[in-house]
């Protein structure tokens, strides 16, 4: 009877934290975009003034530009990051370990402010950059690079422990079996560290999907040209348009949910997922659970 | 191992394969076979997949590739086992496969590091017979490592016993058991015991209740009766010498018949003497071949 109690009082407290600090105000945000309608929803957001849809479908698309660009990125240097890391002995090594995990140990206001530092008007490369004709702060690239520092460290950390893990065994056989670095990496590496890269991609997608600090000040937060979806639901509830920011915020909850999805269904559909491995714990079960650690 | 497999290189000397110098070459020109100790299975593929590999990042046709694996899952017996993750095959299964997957490539090396380390003693025992058939079938060269003395006489047809990185002899199972070049030799391949510095096998050390010349004095501790054979433990008696305690202590391996013609008991006086024409060589100072390889 102790026992029991302990185990369900253990799950309670677990799914009360949750529900206390997400799904309640989750769900109501997703209440009170549909409270009215659908319709009624989408006019708020559309035409939040009665001026024009296109600030909301302007964000929108700014979103998936930026997050089209950054995450693969981020996921080409989080692999090749992770496997320097893992494979390599070298002087800096712990210096590199510590750089990742840079970008989300300072505020994204302090990414935000040293971009424009650097690449501003005003900044150590901004005047040469501008007078090739690129701007960079307050634009698009600006935006990619704001979105693309901070969430740097989140393929590499899912990475780094799944690539310890496995060791160099597998690469070996490969090699003499007559396999070159290349096919080894595409047919030996890269499968094996699938499901760590799956859920950095994953993280990282949310990570510049939901980046408002650092955007706030690179972007310049112009309605309808330099706002992203989220700045823009933070530009509604400043306007005091909370229909149109719930009906935002849903949107925004929505795309990273169906990022998420997509991650569980493409797992579940290759090969045998982590969760359905009958024998033993799979690597990936590995990689996220010591993901909130920091490297080893 | 690692050194001829081109995945370490030598400090010095080089690697022939069939006469080919393969130092400077890469693991994958060098057409060997490499069955890891603990396998190194791609997990993430089934077995056909792992076993087909060495063919796909050859670009063979792929009507050649699914022949040749069939015909290699046939070999090792696990042509029912295709569609499975290696998670899902057992220790001896694993092994096989790995087998399979190092064989499609055609070596002209096969080598095995420490290939039943792994499973329990009965599947190592055999898989050791298994492998021994399946060696006079591919006649393929195979260079096996193992700690396991007993494991290296029954399937090889020649020894090389290392010692601390030292070559110390090289020949057929019965050389080295019959003609040890020194006591290393002779007390790593097979039983030793040692009696007044000089190293015997055990089943040339005889026990009589009688003196004999040459015999020594002795003491039984224990017998104990292991079937058809049975292991008298004796200590000798301090000769004066100042011999250390421990080097007084050795055994006779004796024949049931002959154990109950005796009818020792533990703490029986007995005479024991040594068969003249067993291999001994004079017992080296110290001795450690705990951590030697074979």
């Amino acid at each position: 009877m102790k026992r029991l109690l302990g185990r369900y009082g253990l799950r309670t407290a677990v799914l009360g934290y949750l529900a206390l600090l997400v799904v309640v105000p989750v769900g109501a945000i997703a209440y009170r975009a549909f409270a009215s309608g659908f319709v009624t929803a989408w006019r708020n957001l559309a035409n939040p003034d009665g001026a024009s849809t296109s600030g909301f479908v302007h964000a929108l698309v700014l979103t998936l530009v930026v997050a089209l660009i950054a995450v693969p990125l981020n996921a080409v240097f989080g692999v090749v990051a992770a496997l320097v890391l893992a494979r390599r002995r070298f002087p800096g090594a712990a210096l590199l370990d510590a750089a990742i995990d840079l970008p989300v140990a300072v505020s994204p206001v302090v990414v935000g402010l040293a971009l424009v530092l650097v690449y501003g008007r005003a900044g150590w490369f901004g005047g040469w950059l501008a007078r090739q004709g690129i701007q960079v702060i307050f634009s698009i690239p600006g935006i990619v690079m704001a979105s693309a520092f901070v969430s740097i460290p989140y393929v590499t950390r899912a990475v780094l422990p799944v690539l310890q893990e496995i060791g160099t065994e597998q690469e070996q056989a490969a090699a003499t079996l007559g396999a070159g670095p290349w096919q080894i990496f595409w047919r030996v590496t890269l499968p094996s560290i699938r499901w760590g890269l799956a859920y950095g991609v994953t993280l990282t997608t949310a990570r510049v999907l939901g980046e408002y600090g650092a955007l706030s000040i690179v972007a310049g937060n112009v309605v309808g040209h330099t706002q992203t979806l989220t700045l823009y639901v933070g530009y509604l509830f400043d306007e005091s348009d909370t229909a149109g920011a719930d009906f935002g915020a849903f949107i925004l909850a929505a795309i990273t949910l169906a990022v998420l999805a997509l991650l569980s269904i493409s797992k579940a559909e290759k090969g045998s997922p982590p969760w359905r491995s009958r024998f033993g714990r799979s690597r990936s079960d590995l990689a996220v659970s010591s993901l909130s650690t920091t490297s080893p | 191992m690692r050194v001829i497999a081109g995945l370490e290189t030598p400090d010095t000397g080089r690697v022939f394969i069939d006469g080919d110098d393969v130092t400077g070459l890469a693991p994958k020109d060098r057409g060997i076979g490499f069955c890891f100790q603990h396998y190194a299975l791609f997990r993430h593929m089934t077995v056909w997949e792992n076993v087909a590999f060495g063919l796909k990042v050859r670009h063979r046709p792929k009507d050649e590739i699914a022949k040749k694996v069939a015909e290699l899952l046939d070999l090792v017996r696990l042509d029912g086992q295709a569609a499975r993750y290696p998670s899902q095959l057992s220790g001896g299964q694993r092994q096989r496969m790995a087998l399979a997957r190092a064989l499609i490539v055609e070596p002209r090396v096969l080598l095995l590091d420490e290939p039943f380390g792994a499973l329990d003693a009965l599947v190592s025992k055999e898989l050791r017979a298994w492998l021994r058939r399946l060696h006079d079938e591919v006649h393929v060269t195979t260079v096996l490592v193992t700690h396991d003395q007993e494991e290296a006489m029954e399937v090889a047809d020649n020894l090389a016993v290392i010692n601390h990185g030292r070559l110390e002899q090289v020949g057929t199972p019965q050389q080295l058991y019959d003609e040890p070049v020194n006591d290393f030799v002779l007390t790593f391949v097979g039983p030793a015991t040692s009696i007044r510095g000089e190293y015997f096998r055990p089943h040339n050390v005889s026990v009589s209740r009688v003196p004999a010349p040459g015999s020594h004095q002795a003491s039984v501790i224990r017998v104990a009766h292991l079937g058809f054979e049975v292991r008298v433990e004796l200590r000798l008696d301090p000769d004066g010498a100042g011999e250390d305690e421990k080097g007084l202590f050795a055994w006779a391996q004796l024949d049931r018949d002959t154990a109950q013609l005796l009818a020792l008991n533990p703490g029986d006086r007995v005479h024991v003497v040594t068969d003249e024409g067993s291999p001994s060589a004079e017992a080296p100072a110290r001795l450690d071949g705990a951590t030697s390889e074979a």
